[in-house]
């Protein structure tokens, strides 16, 4: 932020003390924006801070008014939680997001790798086809889905749920892709090639080190995606893989007070997720400020 | 490098006992299989005496049930280990999720005969319809062959809605009819005195004498969230009351009709005088959420809110201060609002033996026995049901208050003939086609439309009642 005043050449007075007028209004917008920054981004965590906080109280502490943020914590909810059967639900969306997230990598890949090295002939209709899968709502398509689910002996299965996520985040991870690859420099791809690589080598030694955090980026979505997914789960899957946003919601009630046990269970549900987050952090930051998510 | 190592380590020394953790607990949970901890037989109970039940080895099998998560399934959830110990070779599978989730679950289920499902909880607006198409297994039979499981103590109002062509497709799990609640201090400190059975006009002059917005008091709770299940079924029963119906014989809508008109005008303009704000958010949680923090003077709904309110963990200020009183009249003396989650059995089940099995033992007195004993309480104790609970003494020293207009108005309440002139279909607070999921919430979509301002109530009724009209005519009712 400061460096800008430094770094240039000063020659003449006048100039001088207009960079330098420049540069501290630089500053103050600068600082202007950290402070509108930390405004919204505490306004958008505050949610969950208060999930969180929720998760810690007693029902009827939850409902009260006005909202108390300073009371007595109690692990009641975690204990009621949890004394269900919290490892199933988890165990299947673990399964669900990893093995839908390493089948959409390893079909995204190669194809967003055609389409921005080696694009063929209409790439543009195609690009737009994969998209145009998410066109339609998930509500527009769950009757047919269900059939063929049913049909196909898939209800309820761990397979009906993969084959799902990964179709659902097969496009998204190619756009991603596609974008990442497409940043590479050409005369980086002319020098392997004159070096003699193919395409193998070309991928796994140069490609996919230079493109690591936009890969780490795109699993990480897929995988986010996948274990969030509610509406599939609950239609195709909740008698027999059921999801932890299945377990989550199963707290709700039409009969009684639960907004403190609901907000231990997606305490539960999210804290898998916020701890990826925090592990790939530094990719993610790379990966998401590069290509096309920018 | 160094700095990498080390927030890997610190997520692993967070995650390891976490997992582990949830491992462990993951392990107590699968105990609930079959063979596994045998729990204590449920001791001295208070209730007249059902025979202990004996384990039963020679029936197998494995039942995958949908249950709405309501506390009273979720209590028998973790009651599965005594299921387990008299059936030990019965697995049992449960998915539990809120109503509006596990009514489209089932639904497609059963209605697609996918077979996910052998046992399942629906309502009484299902039942008959769904045994109509051949899609519930007759389950009254060997239930009233067996002499423990005293089939003759089942409300038979409650049985009546279950029941298709002289058939028994459901067993009752939990009921309820509807009620008037209040708060005492409130009505005692205005120097009013509530009848035990109001009519609405007097539920609107109390609402006029105690609404007290500044000091966040509303004089009249209601529902008024828009859906069939919510604020229709409220509607519905004030229609019913009022001498109204939604249809007449040949299925011509009648909410223009005077009475009709006349209660959902009632409804709408009750709750915009002396109804809390925000009020066609409300569904029954939301309502009861205000009535436990003070807000609500009156409300009227569900009898089996009368379990959490006077309950000092649910409401801890307010527990003792609640007066009830039966479901407000008008032209009828009652709504006719009769409610119950049934176990079903779908015909296409594949372990028939072992679904009976386990719909009889949640539906026995010998389960209400074993939750009260497990729980030390009430609370969670399916009620509404069997008339056995309201003699046991120690549901009637928590009960006492309540336990009576209970019981009456289950009795009283006749879906089977609910309105004050004859009408097509049956059911108290809905209307027993299978149309009416859709034609409930589009209707209750313009009453609410009214009630937040953007539509007047004439301009309501006559939406809803050509909703109503085009249904019938869709559906081929309407000649």
């Amino acid at each position: 932020m400061a460096v800008a005043t430094t770094a240039r050449p000063v020659v003449r007075q006048p100039a001088r003390f207009a960079i330098r007028r420049r540069g501290a209004n630089k500053e103050q917008a600068s600082a202007l924006w950290t402070v509108v920054a930390w405004g919204v981004g505490l306004l958008a965590f505050f949610p969950v801070l208060y999930m969180f906080l929720t998760a810690f109280k007693t029902e009827t502490a939850a409902v009260s008014l006005p909202p108390r943020l300073i009371f007595q914590p109690t692990l009641e909810q975690f204990r009621t939680v949890l004394s269900g059967d919290f490892l199933p639900f988890f165990r299947n969306s673990a399964i669900a997001s990893l093995v839908s997230t390493a089948l959409v990598m390893l079909l995204a890949v190669p194809a967003a790798y055609a389409l921005a090295l080696r694009p063929p002939k209409k790439w543009k209709d195609i690009l737009f086809f994969f998209i145009s899968t998410r066109f339609m709502p998930a509500a527009g398509v769950i009757v047919p889905l269900y059939i063929i689910f049913r049909e196909a002996g898939l209800l309820g299965t761990m397979r009906g749920l993969i084959i799902l996520y990964t179709a659902m985040n097969l496009p998204i991870a190619i756009w991603m892709l596609r974008s990442f690859f497409e940043e590479v420099p050409k005369d980086v791809l002319d020098a392997a090639e004159v070096d003699g690589a193919n395409v193998m080598r070309l991928m796994t030694e140069i490609l996919l080190p230079m493109i690591a955090p936009g890969i780490a980026a795109t699993i990480f979505i897929s995988i986010i995606f996948a274990w969030n997914e509610f509406f599939f789960a609950v239609s195709l899957a909740a008698a027999g893989t059921a999801t932890v946003p299945i377990f989550m919601v199963k707290f709700v009630t039409s009969e009684g007070l639960f907004w403190a046990k609901l907000a231990a269970s997606s305490t539960l549900a999210v804290l898998p997720i916020v701890l990826l987050g925090w592990v790939a952090q530094r990719q993610l930051v790379r990966g998401l400020s590069m290509g096309a998510v920018k | 490098m160094s700095r990498r190592s080390f927030t890997i380590t610190a997520v692993l020394m967070v995650l390891v006992p976490l997992l582990t953790a949830i491992a462990g607990r993951g392990a107590l949970a699968q105990d609930a299989t079959p063979g596994a901890s045998p729990m204590a037989s449920p001791g001295a109970s208070p209730m007249a005496s059902p025979a202990a039940l004996e384990p039963d080895p020679s029936i197998s099998g494995t039942i995958d049930v949908g249950m709405v998560g309501n506390p009273q399934m979720v209590a028998l959830q973790g009651l599965l280990p005594e299921f387990n110990r008299l059936y030990p070779n019965v697995t049992v599978n449960m998915t539990v999720l809120p109503e509006n989730e596990i009514r489209q679950t089932i639904t497609q289920d059963i209605t697609n005969q996918s077979g996910q499902f052998d046992v399942v909880t629906i309502g009484p607006f299902e039942v008959p319809l769904w045994a109509e198409q051949g899609w519930l297994e007759e389950v009254g039979e060997e239930a009233a062959a067996d002499p423990n499981y005293a089939f003759d103590d089942i409300f038979p109002s409650m049985l009546a809605g279950l029941t298709y062509e002289e058939g028994v497709y459901a067993l009752p799990f939990y009921g309820e009819s509807g009620m008037t609640f209040y708060r005492k201090d409130l009505f005692e400190a205005a120097g009013l005195e509530m009848p035990e059975r109001p009519t609405w006009d007097q539920i609107a002059e109390f609402g006029a004498a105690l609404h007290d917005p500044d000091n966040g008091v509303y004089g009249v709770c209601l529902r008024g969230l828009p859906g069939w299940g919510e604020q229709a079924a409220i509607v519905t029963t004030m229609i019913n009351a009022f001498g109204g119906r939604w249809y007449d014989e040949d299925f011509n809508a009648q909410l223009e009709d005077e009475d009709s008109a006349a209660a959902i005008r009632f409804y709408v303009d009750t709750l915009r005088q002396y109804g809390p704000p925000g009020v066609e958010q409300n569904g029954f949680t939301e309502t009861e959420t205000l009535f436990v923090q003070g807000r609500c003077a009156q409300w009227y709904d569900a009898t089996s809110a009368a379990e959490l309110i006077t309950s000092p963990q649910e409401n801890p200020e307010y527990a003792d201060q609640v007066g009830f009183a039966f479901s407000p009249s008008k032209k009828l003396p009652t709504g006719n609002w009769l409610w119950s989650w049934n176990f079903a059995m779908a015909s296409n089940s594949d372990a028939k033996d072992a679904g009976t099995a386990f719909m009889k033992w949640a539906t026995s007195r010998n389960y209400i026995q074993t939750v009260v004993a497990e729980e030390g309480g009430w609370g969670r104790a399916p009620t509404g049901s069997r008339a056995s609970v309201y003699q046991d003494p120690s549901y009637l020293a928590i009960a006492s208050g309540f336990a009576d207009i209970v019981i009456d108005s289950i009795n009283e309440a006749n879906p089977n003939e609910p309105t004050e002139e004859p009408v097509p279909y049956t059911g108290g607070q809905f209307v027993r086609i299978p149309e009416f999921t859709s034609l409930g919430n589009d209707a209750s979509q313009e009453w609410a439309a009214a009630l937040v301002g953007d539509q007047s109530v004439d301009d309501a009724i006559s939406a809803a009642n050509e909703l109503a009209n085009q249904v019938a005519i869709d559906a081929g009712y309407q000649e």
